[in-house]
């Protein structure tokens, strides 16, 4: 299968640090952002990628290579010779050791995963918060998260009556 | 709060995010997500507040502790007690309860459900929409609604005191609080009542009329009417856009409320059916 051809096509994508980061077209292509803009022949030398900076788009970057179909992508040669199901389960093993980061990367990686739309990214990050909500008293999800809970001490009230499930 | 990408921006997430999160989220996870902070209430709002129920709960009146020094003797209270709470529980997690207030005088007698929905009588005996999950309170048509059947008694002050009804011809005079506890049948919704188009069909009078009601309307225009002795509607359910209505008798009607105001009728099965008829010879 994974036949590496010569002079695959390589795309440069540009963090707004200055840092450049050269990605096979396939791999770069797992974002539908830049797919688009490859396939609308708006990508003739580099893609600058705003608002993401290099060492998040570094390990978009790596989960990309990680989830790319496997011809190609750099690493995934060893996958031939095993069977699709232990892949997924490699793969599953793969994303919840990528994902144990602290909450500020994890907060960049899931705005990342929504700019570039890349849906395996983007399930990813959404599952661990909710993992989070789920486990977790109110006033641990706003700690947690670090929310402003901006609410004046009215408001609060006018929440807790109205959201009183919230609070049990 | 350290470093350049603190995690501060957790409130600020783009509200697509965050309606993608909530939709993934079971309740009640997503009621304390609409309590987070303004922007995470904002998006819940947006996303049409909670999301579809998954799993059927169920609600009941929650049980008294005993009283002080007597463990045989319980107190019981009715719905419409001020001091009553209700339970609520998901059939995944029935262990775990849920305890929860009706808003005070809007819960006198439950009518029926709706998808997270109580359909319920008030203090004054008028019929009201309530979400336990987001507290949001939609009233129907009032009572005096009903024009053909019930009329309004006014005490002095213009208020009123009672309600004029006649049920197997004998009129008389009921009370403001009561009349919802035996009024109404059944009530049953034709969809969310976020929708002006939604339909609201009920069952009143001792099972022998059919009124319907759209959500922000201000009275009942009558379906159907039994007058024979001995027949009476029996049950009422909406399937695919339309409202079946099925007699004692097994009559079986249904309508459409999709056209214009005026619903289109259709008789299903229009008389006895066979079984009926056999056990009478």
């Amino acid at each position: 299968m994974a036949t590496r051809e010569a002079g695959k096509k390589m795309i440069m994508l540009k963090s707004p640090d200055g840092m450049e980061f050269e990605v096979e077209e396939a791999v770069a292509m797992e974002s539908q952002t830049i797919r688009k803009m490859i396939e609308d022949d708006c990508a003739d030398t580099a893609i600058l990628i705003p608002n993401i900076n290099s060492k998040i788009l570094s390990r978009v970057i790596e989960y990309c290579n990680k989830h790319v179909p496997t011809t190609g992508a750099t690493g995934a040669a060893a996958s031939d010779t095993v069977a699709p199901a232990a892949l997924a389960e490699d793969l599953k093993i793969w994303d919840a050791e990528f994902i144990k980061v602290n909450r500020a990367t994890r907060f960049n990686l899931i705005q990342a995963a929504s700019y570039l739309n890349i849906k395996g990214l983007l399930d990813l990050t959404s599952q661990t918060t909710i993992d989070t909500i789920s486990d977790n008293s109110l006033e641990e999800i706003r700690s947690f998260l670090s929310t402003k809970n901006d609410y004046l001490p009215e408001e609060e009230q006018t929440i807790r009556r109205e959201n009183q499930w919230a609070f049990q | 709060m350290t470093g350049p990408y603190a995690s501060a921006g957790w409130s600020d997430l783009p509200i697509d995010l965050l309606i993608r999160i909530l939709h993934l989220l079971e309740l009640p996870e997503a009621l304390a997500f609409h309590a987070v902070c303004p922007s995470w209430r904002s998006a819940s709002v947006a996303a049409g507040g909670a999301p579809p129920r998954r799993t059927p709960w169920l609600v009941s009146l929650a049980e008294e502790p005993p009283l002080a020094g007597d463990q045989q003797r319980r107190v019981r209270r009715r719905l419409c007690d001020p001091a009553a709470t209700s339970e609520l529980r998901n059939l995944l997690d029935a262990e775990r309860t849920f305890q929860v207030s009706f808003p005070r005088g809007q819960a006198v007698a439950c009518c029926g459900a709706y998808h997270g929905w109580l359909i319920m009588a008030n203090e004054l005996s008028d019929l009201v929409l309530y979400d336990p999950f987001t507290a949001a309170l939609i009233p129907l048509p009032p009572i005096t609604g009903f024009a053909s059947c019930i009329q309004g008694v006014y005490g002095d002050e213009g208020k009123i005191v009672g309600y004029r009804y006649g049920c197997y011809m004998i009129e008389r005079v009921h009370d403001v609080q009561s009349l919802g506890g035996y009024f109404y049948d059944k009530v049953v919704l034709s969809g969310p009542p976020s929708t002006c188009r939604t339909v609201a069909l009920v069952i009143h009078l001792d099972g022998k009329r059919l009124s319907f009601a759209r959500i922000g309307d201000t009275y009942w225009q009558q379906v159907s009417v039994i007058r024979r002795n001995g027949d009476s509607f029996a049950d009422c359910i909406y399937h695919r856009g339309r409202f079946y209505a099925v007699t004692m008798e097994g009559i079986l009607k249904s309508w459409d409320f999709s056209g214009s105001d005026k619903p289109r009728k259709k008789t299903v099965i229009a008389r006895m059916t066979m079984t009926c008829s056999t056990t009478q010879l």
